[in-house]
């Protein structure tokens, strides 16, 4: 292997193959608009979610910004109306962070992935399905506040108890809460699916050492999103049940705390900047070495940096707290963390700077960008240092300071690496260029852009004026400053029109592309332009961490894994075959079958929509409905439908080259897929169980007065029923693993009645108790956590039933019963969160 | 079942995010509790363990770099060590800042 870079001609690029039609005709999705419904292949998917952030952008980003730019350049100027530039600020802020850059990464991940990763597709392609389709649908319904003339107007993080039920009493927030939240689940549909594809499917040989930096940053992001949203959609449960339910968690007469409110929101809100941007690391550290032809500096000490961040910026949030009477120690736990994020940031931007430094320049529009991207996001990391000086803090808190720092970072930080990231990679979608003398105007008027809009603003944030003030009157010196920044935003715009022009231009006009235009050194640059619905007939063979630069065959490595490449080009023709690597080494560990198109991520979707607008529109039934269409769609989902080989089949090829064929669901992909569902569940109890303390805290007597101890004896049954319950599922476990189909049922069975039997004491309990939700917040959230439990048991004994229907219909053997592996893993994590949940309800008013 | 590479590259994140949240909890219960001596004593004790337990993890990941080139890992595991050595580093620095201003401040 050689360590200077080949010229762009001599570098690997993959041939017509003989089975490339028969493959590529295998991956399609179904034409017509009922295939475009079913559509689950990755560049479609990955494309529909980074639209659906571009419209958002416009409709909420640009259109928003400006004119709240127009009513601010000038004085006491009445363009608007301060109603309606609060509802501007509030839509300007919840698109962004909800509905814009979200969407586009995501959608980058399952666009590229496969590519990068030298794999066919996602793990979960229905899952992708499902989160476009939650994206788009929880955008609209959010955006249906227009039609009603009830547009959110509490500002993006809807502060308690001004979002609450006293002051704003229409329906407007729940518009912004139960929209927003469809979209968050699809969010973390959307992580799931990410976190089992970069470290379940990558091309045999790419170990983790050698994975680009790009599926890195979108790893560590993907588990941040499962961790900060997680928190956040339990908020929105709380705050929606204050308002539609008459609870009382942020009711502070009630023995609520509005503080509450913000803890939830910014451990979801602060981890949220580094959520986007992460990729955009990613992006700035594919793209750099490509365009300096040189390998990048301090690989493992990028890695590091990016935990580090994943890690430290879920110890931030109190950071935007700081003015609301936190004790002087807490304040000083979250400045240190916040300050020193800034450590593992610069080793990233030293490690870039080091990498440019020691190669040859070429500055076409991509590497342009991501200079800007450099320089901007310094200016804005270092004002971040500032406000997080907790007196620095208390003077600079809700001014436009803070504006140009958070706007420095996410249209300088996130905003520019994403059109570095277009540039540099449309053309593979595409087959053609875009325009390299529009690209640098379009760098430039956005470079010259964002500094006349936003550098102005740390000066008048300095001067005092406050931020989502509608106007402000003459004489104080703040006139000149904002003038300026209004005429910046017309410079940002005329920057985004020449971007729309080159996009047009570039499909009428661009230049071929052809396999590698830029010389890149991952492995999409092998693939023709545009690449084949699986992309690779062949997989292929990863032997360093800069494969087109270092290898002179990307399809030769050891012979077990030539064979076993070239073998998956020619068997199987007729399902969809993916290959699993191990976590660590990316040695080929099993072949799976892929899920193809289907409707019910669609019928699910719709059901989640429905469960939320039937709580939008106070009709408690349609819930109901809504709740039956998810159980259908994710019955049909999961159905399972006809294996197209025989195990002898598998078993053959499992002999021939060492690692087993699973048609019938993959376990390993399986056990992930359930082990995140798990840990999902998990984070929304242990956010209830932080609830539960944060508002025993806030209380001196607990139960308040008046309120007597829970029952125990119905709460100690309950618990025996789900512990016994998990027993007998474990015990039908250990059956089928011997292949006892029939004794598996018979203990599926038992298990599921224990558990049912076990939430039915817990029901009566719950309805039976001296006390209501509304009564106290001890109420609310004492009723919150048993329901809680009581629907993780409930769902435990509906899979235990599934799989008792499921039995009668296809055969469980020793080899095929992934299903009831999953279903076990669940039993056992609903039985933990049972014995603690139940311990914390009926314990704590006794010992504390 | 979990690789013991993977306790080597995150031990320190991990211990430093257990110590932030029990500090951190411990803060809010203290001074409710109107008791700042404990909240203080709490914080400085729970600061040196964690530098002292992410030190020994990062000195351990140091020793195991050598031990895990072999040839069939081709660098993988040892890279992820590195990384791991790395962040013990950081949340070593990342505690102290953390943790240091428990001895020179009031803190309720």
């Amino acid at each position: 292997m050689s360590r200077e870079i080949p010229s762009r001609d001599l570098m690997p690029r993959v041939e017509p193959w003989p089975t490339d039609l028969m493959l590529d005709d295998l991956w399609d999705d179904p034409p017509g608009l009922i295939g475009r419904l079913q559509a689950v292949q990755n560049d479609k998917i990955g494309r529909r979610l980074i639209f659906t952030g571009f419209f958002f952008l416009l409709l909420g980003g640009s259109v928003d910004s400006i004119v709240m730019r127009l009513q601010l350049a000038i004085p006491n100027n009445d363009l608007v109306s301060p109603q309606l530039y609060n509802e501007m600020f509030t839509n300007h802020g919840s698109v962004t962070m909800f509905l814009v850059i979200l969407p586009i990464f995501e959608g980058f991940a399952i666009l590229m992935l496969p590519l990068i990763l030298g794999t066919r597709e996602m793990p979960f392609p229905r899952l992708g399905a499902f989160a476009f389709f939650t994206f788009i649908m929880g955008g609209l319904l959010y955006y249906s506040a227009t039609l009603f003339q009830m547009v959110p107007d509490a500002g993006w993080f809807a502060y308690t108890p001004l979002s609450g039920p006293e002051f704003s009493p229409d329906l407007a927030i729940d518009f912004w809460v139960l929209g927003l939240a469809v979209a968050e689940v699809g969010a973390i549909a959307a992580a799931v699916e990410i976190i089992v594809g970069v470290l379940k499917m990558r091309a045999p040989g790419m170990s983790l050492a050698r994975m680009p930096l790009f599926a890195w940053a979108l790893l560590v992001t993907a588990f941040m999103i499962l961790f900060a949203f997680t928190p956040l959609i339990v908020g929105s449960l709380l705050l929606e049940l204050d308002r539609g339910f008459g609870t009382q968690f942020f009711n502070v007469d009630m023995g609520g705390s509005s503080l509450l409110w913000q803890h939830l929101f910014w451990i979801f809100g602060h981890p949220e900047v580094y959520i986007q941007f992460l990729p955009a690391t990613g992006i700035a550290s594919m793209i750099i070495p490509v365009f300096v032809k040189r390998r990048t500096v301090g690989y493992v000490a990028i890695v590091a940096s990016m935990v580090a961040i994943g890690f430290l910026s879920f110890g931030l949030w109190a950071h935007h707290m700081f003015t609301v009477g936190l004790s002087p120690i807490v304040s000083s736990f979250f400045a240190g963390a916040s300050m020193v994020i800034a450590i593992p940031a610069a080793i990233q931007i030293f490690a870039w700077v080091a990498t440019i430094w020691l190669g040859r320049v070429e500055p076409a529009t991509p590497f342009l960008f991501i200079v800007g991207f450099i320089a901007l996001f310094v200016l804005g990391g270092i004002t971040g240092v500032m406000v997080a000086a907790v007196p620095f803090d208390l003077q600079a808190h809700d001014s436009y300071f803070v504006v140009a720092h958070l706007h420095y970072v996410l249209v300088g930080g996130v905003g520019f690496p994403i059109f570095a990231a277009v540039y540099y990679w449309l053309p593979k979608y595409t087959g053609r260029l875009l325009n390299e003398r529009l690209g640098r105007w379009n760098f430039w008027l956005l470079f010259i852009g964002v500094n006349v809009t936003f550098f102005p603003m740390h000066f008048v944030g300095l001067m005092g004026m406050p931020r989502r003030v509608y106007t402000y009157p003459e004489g104080l010196g703040w006139e000149v400053y904002n003038m300026i920044s209004t005429i910046g935003v017309f410079i940002l715009v005329a920057g985004v029109a020449v971007f729309v022009v080159n996009l047009i231009h570039s499909q009428f006009k661009g230049e071929p592309a052809g396999h590698n235009p830029w010389g890149g050194e991952s492995l999409e640059w092998a693939l023709p332009s545009p690449p084949l619905q699986h992309s690779w007939s062949v997989p292929p063979i990863v032997r360093t961490r800069h494969p087109l630069w270092d290898q002179d065959n990307i399809h030769a490595g050891d012979d077990d894994d030539e064979r076993l490449v070239r073998a998956l080009s020619q068997w199987p023709l007729r399902w969809r075959a993916g290959l699993i690597t191990g976590v660590s080494d990316g040695q080929p560990e099993e072949v799976f079958r892929v899920a193809g198109p289907s409707i019910w991520p669609l019928v699910t979707v719709l059901g989640t929509v429905a469960v939320f607008a039937a709580e939008l529109l106070k009709l408690r039934w349609g819930a109901l409905i809504g709740l039956g269409v998810i159980i259908t769609g994710v019955i049909g989902w999961n159905w399972p439908d006809e294996v197209a080989v025989t195990e002898d089949e598998e078993i053959a090829f499992e002999s021939e080259h060492g690692i087993p064929v699973r048609v019938g669901g993959s376990i390993k992909i399986a056990r992930w897929g359930m082990g995140l569902m798990i840990l999902f569940v998990s984070i929304a109890f242990i956010s209830i169980l932080l609830s539960y303390f944060y508002l025993r805290l806030e209380n001196t007597a607990w139960p308040p007065p008046g309120i007597g101890n829970p029952p125990l004896p119905l709460a100690v049954l309950a618990s025996l029923g789900v512990l016994g319950g998990c027993g007998a599922i474990y015990r039908g476990l250990r059956e089928i693993r011997t292949g006892r189909q029939g004794s598996l049922r018979r203990w599926l069975g038992v298990g599921a009645s224990l558990g049912a039997g076990g939430s039915a004491a817990l029901i009566v309990e719950l309805t039976g108790l001296t006390f209501s939700s509304r009564t106290h917040a001890y109420g609310s959230i004492f009723h919150l956590l048993g329901w809680f439990v009581v629907v993780v048991g409930v769902a435990a004994v509906v899979m235990a039933l599934l799989l008792v229907f499921w039995s009668f219909r296809t055969r469980y053997t020793e080899r095929r019963h992934v299903p009831v592996e999953n279903v076990a893993l669940f039993w056992l994590a609903a039985a933990v969160m049972w014995l603690v949940g139940m311990g914390v309800l009926h314990l704590t008013p006794r010992l504390t | 079942m979990v690789p013991r590479w993977t306790w080597l590259f995150l031990a320190g994140p991990i211990l430093w995010y257990l110590y932030f949240w029990v500090v951190y909890l411990a803060a809010e219960a203290g001074c409710v509790a109107d008791v700042g001596l404990v909240v203080t004593w709490v914080t400085v004790v729970l600061t040196g363990l964690t530098i002292l337990g992410i030190v020994y993890y990062a000195w351990v990941s140091l020793r195991q770099v050598d031990v895990a080139t072999t040839s069939e890992d081709d660098g993988n595991v040892r890279s992820l060590i590195r990384a791991g050595f790395l962040l013990g580093g950081m949340f070593v620095a990342a505690t102290v800042s953390v943790g240091i201003p428990a001895l020179v401040m009031k803190p309720c």
